[in-house]
């Protein structure tokens, strides 16, 4: 089946594309478990709408004392509205600190404020924030976040400033951050402003784009804090960071389940993120041929790539092997575009073909890099990612129209025998400790009966044999007046029908589902990279490694940091 | 209480599952009390009370007939009447129609005693006092939008006790906590790296 692209945000039509990789091919999870950020993801496109608006970053408070604690406000305008990130930093015993969402203290807090904070604000602020899930906030607040320190790094690059020299390549490189964020909320969460007040603010409307700034804050936050107490530890002498170390460093970030429901709650933004990506690729894909500059710029992107691949590291064995693959893989890339490769037609189309050859973590990075080579072609999509969800279906669909919906997007599922434990073994659930999404045994584990939606296989597949039972020509309406508990089945099958990237296909309660791929593509659109599992549960990123600093939006390299390298001094 | 049009969007969700109700329909019925919440009504009081204001099968009749169903029914035959006798709670009626036709691109017309309203994406119009309790509504389907002068709001409050009942019914659909159950999210981590 091939996908075609009706006018994507008034756009698909100004660029030849060939047929998108249909969803029965991406939309697999062993796949999407390899995706790799792209010049689409939030928060490259965030920083290229950055500079193209002209904004500005400046310190208006830095209130710290010598051993790093206090409070500091960071200002960054954009066109003529500013927006704050108000940071707290304060002491933490080594026991409180833990990457789970269930903690409840932290190194540093923050909230990114719409507009200046007066003082009488920032100390209701300083009431509030450090608290975190257990406050409520207004709709001033826009991002609410926290961020504990990676202690070994920080600890060593404070140490090595304050003696006047700059902390080892080694250790920057192998960790890549100061702190690490443990979460980011937006969109109304505990009271703070729902996600349209910003749909038509210059910068943020894209999704996750407000979260997004407040980690590129957060960032030079945590660069400049480690200044300050090296200089207050030796005042006079201390050394500053050096631009190239200070660039490598990103936001660290802790990433679990609660991550995952996302990608099944919002089938339409999923739909629009991955519908661009494909557009993005497609259209790479149907360039004719190749010139010098292309070729050239092909093969620095994938010399990169390679030490990049080097630099990253993890102690998970499977993410460990994989990574060994890839670096053999990519040298093999190497030797077919030496050769006269690239210079026939079509060789980007080419170069996907052949890479079934290689693993999927090798030929999704090869997407991702060849959507670097065609900034005119790919940018634009990055502005068609938001989406309005549905909750209703369509009660005028006829009963046959539905079941040939069902068999064209989900014949997949109905083929599953859900009376066997392997495909039914699991369950998610909400648990009542900070509402945090887990993943039960459903012989095991207590509180089945509460099983959360994610079960959108065994809810079609049940929906399936349900239309048996009426006439071709009954409609949805007759359906649901007798069956209402199929009317999420219906919502999501009408939705695929239309929006053919929006479902997963896979059984995300069967025994063999990996939540971390759920994790990593939804990080890849993100920006993330450096994912480093430490279980199939849970992963560390990095986010923002490589990327300007906040006086080198409008640099030649700001928008040319796709997997970053720590370059020797 | 000041809360975000998202937090009552997922409140009641998580409290229409936790009173009984199928997650399709909690899904409309959240969207409605949204949707009424962004015009200046409380969404909120009119999804709790039909949730809990009456047992048994006049909760199924909102909730099942006279709400999804009604819906369903007005937008297979546009231009028709459709007819729900005793409607619960009109207002969640409303909230439902408000979503669908803001979904679909549509209006709506709903007709009871003495009073009319009129729901299409940024409108909703009434004439005349809504009631609270059961009543016979004609709900008709009109296949584009009706313009009329209608306003949203910023920000909605709701009252705390409503808050604390929604919150108290989605609580229902939570886990209790154990050890176990903190494992099965991953391993926890302190952080010394």
């Amino acid at each position: 089946m091939s996908v075609e692209v009706e006018n994507l945000c008034g756009v698909g039509e100004l660029h030849p594309s060939g047929p998108l990789r249909t969803p029965a091919e991406v939309m697999q999870l062993d796949r999407m478990g390899c995706f790799f950020p792209s010049r689409i993801s939030f928060m490259r496109a965030l920083l290229r709408d950055l500079h193209a608006h002209e904004a500005t970053v400046d310190r208006r408070l830095w209130d710290i004392d010598e051993d790093g604690f206090g409070r500091a406000v960071y200002v960054v305008t954009i066109g003529d509205r500013p927006y704050s990130l108000v940071a707290f930093s304060t002491p933490l015993e080594d026991r409180a600190r833990t990457d789970r969402v269930i903690a409840e203290a932290w190194d540093t807090t923050y909230v990114l404020y719409d507009g200046v904070p007066s003082g009488e604000e920032l100390d209701r602020l300083a009431s509030v924030v450090p608290r975190q899930e257990a406050s409520r906030y207004t709709e001033r607040e826009l991002v609410l976040s926290r961020a504990n320190r990676s202690v070994r790094l920080f600890d060593h690059v404070v140490e090595s400033l304050s003696d006047g020299r700059q902390p080892t390549d080694e250790m920057v490189g192998s960790i890549g951050y100061l702190m690490r964020t443990t979460a980011v909320y937006g969109n109304g969460k505990f009271g703070i402003a729902d996600r349209r007040t910003l749909i038509d603010r210059p910068c943020l409307a894209g999704p996750f784009r407000a979260e997004m700034l407040t980690v590129w804050l957060i960032r030079t936050f945590t660069l400049e804090l480690v200044e300050h107490i090296a200089a207050s530890r030796a005042p006079g002498s201390a050394a500053q960071l050096e631009r190239r170390l200070q660039r490598h460093l990103g936001i660290g970030n802790a990433t679990g389940l609660g991550m995952a429901p996302f990608l099944v709650n919002h089938p339409m933004l999923l739909n629009n993120w991955m519908l661009a990506r494909e557009t993005a690729l497609a259209r790479v894909r149907a360039v004719r041929s190749a010139d010098a500059d292309h070729i050239r710029r092909f093969r620095q992107l994938l010399f990169r790539a390679r030490h990049h691949v080097q630099q990253w590291t993890t102690e998970h064995a499977e993410q460990s092997g994989r990574i060994f693959t890839l670096r053999i893989e990519l040298s093999q890339v190497a030797d077919v575009v030496d050769g006269p490769f690239l210079a026939s037609g079509e060789p980007w189309d080419r170069l996907v073909a052949i890479s079934s050859r290689w693993s999927q973590e090798c030929g999704e990075l090869l997407v991702s890099l060849l959507l670097e080579l065609y900034p005119d072609l790919v940018d634009g999509l990055a502005d068609c990612m938001t989406a309005t969800e549905v909750s209703r279906p369509d009660p005028t669909m006829t009963v046959a129209e539905l079941a040939s919906e069902v068999d064209d997007h989900f014949a997949w599922a109905v083929a599953l025998d859900f009376d066997s434990p392997a495909n039914s073994s699991r369950f998610w659930y909400v648990s009542e400790d900070k509402l945090e999404p887990r993943l039960g045994d459903r012989r095991a584990d207590a509180g089945v009966e509460l099983e959360s939606p994610l079960d959108i296989a065994r809810r079609v597949n049940r929906l399936a044999a349900a239309l048996d039972r009426f006439d071709s020509d009954a409609s949805v309406a007759d359906v649901l007046a007798e069956m209402p508990e199929h009317r999420h089945a219906v919502l999501r099958v009408q939705t695929v029908a239309r929006h053919p990237y929006s479902e997963l296909r896979n059984n995300l309660i069967g025994e063999d589902c990996r939540p971390l791929d759920m994790l990593r593509s939804k990080l890849s659109f993100f920006g993330a990279s450096k994912f480093d599992p430490k279980s199939d549960r849970w992963t560390r990123v990095t986010l923002f490694q490589g990327a300007p600093l906040t006086d080198e939006l409008g640099d030649t390299f700001a928008d040319d940091w796709w997997l970053p390298v720590l370059d020797p001094a | 209480m000041q809360v975000s049009f998202n937090e009552i969007e997922t409140t009641l969700r998580k409290a229409a599952v936790g009173a009984g109700v199928d997650e399709g329909t909690a899904r409309e019925l959240a969207a409605a009390g949204r949707w009424l919440s962004e015009r200046g009504v409380d969404g909120a009081a009119a999804v709790l009370a039909s949730l809990t204001s009456m047992p048994g099968p006049c909760r199924s009749n909102l909730i099942r007939i006279g709400g999804p169903g009604t819906m369903d029914r007005a937008l297979e035959s546009p231009g028709v009447a459709t007819r729900i006798e005793g409607c619960d709670v009109p207002l969640a009626l409303l909230g439902l129609c408000g979503a669908a036709a803001d979904q679909f691109g549509i209006g709506a017309r709903l007709q009871g005693a003495g009073w009319s309203a009129v729901v299409s994406d940024r409108t909703l119009s009434t004439s005349g006092v809504v009631p609270r309790g059961p009543a016979d509504i004609d709900v008709v389907v009109v296949a584009e939008p009706i313009h009329q002068p209608g306003s949203t709001v910023d920000r909605p409050t709701v009252e705390a006790e409503v808050w604390a009942a929604l919150e108290e019914l989605a609580a229902r659909t939570y886990v209790p906590s154990s050890p176990e159950s903190a494992a099965s999210a991953g391993p926890g981590h302190q952080g010394a790296d």
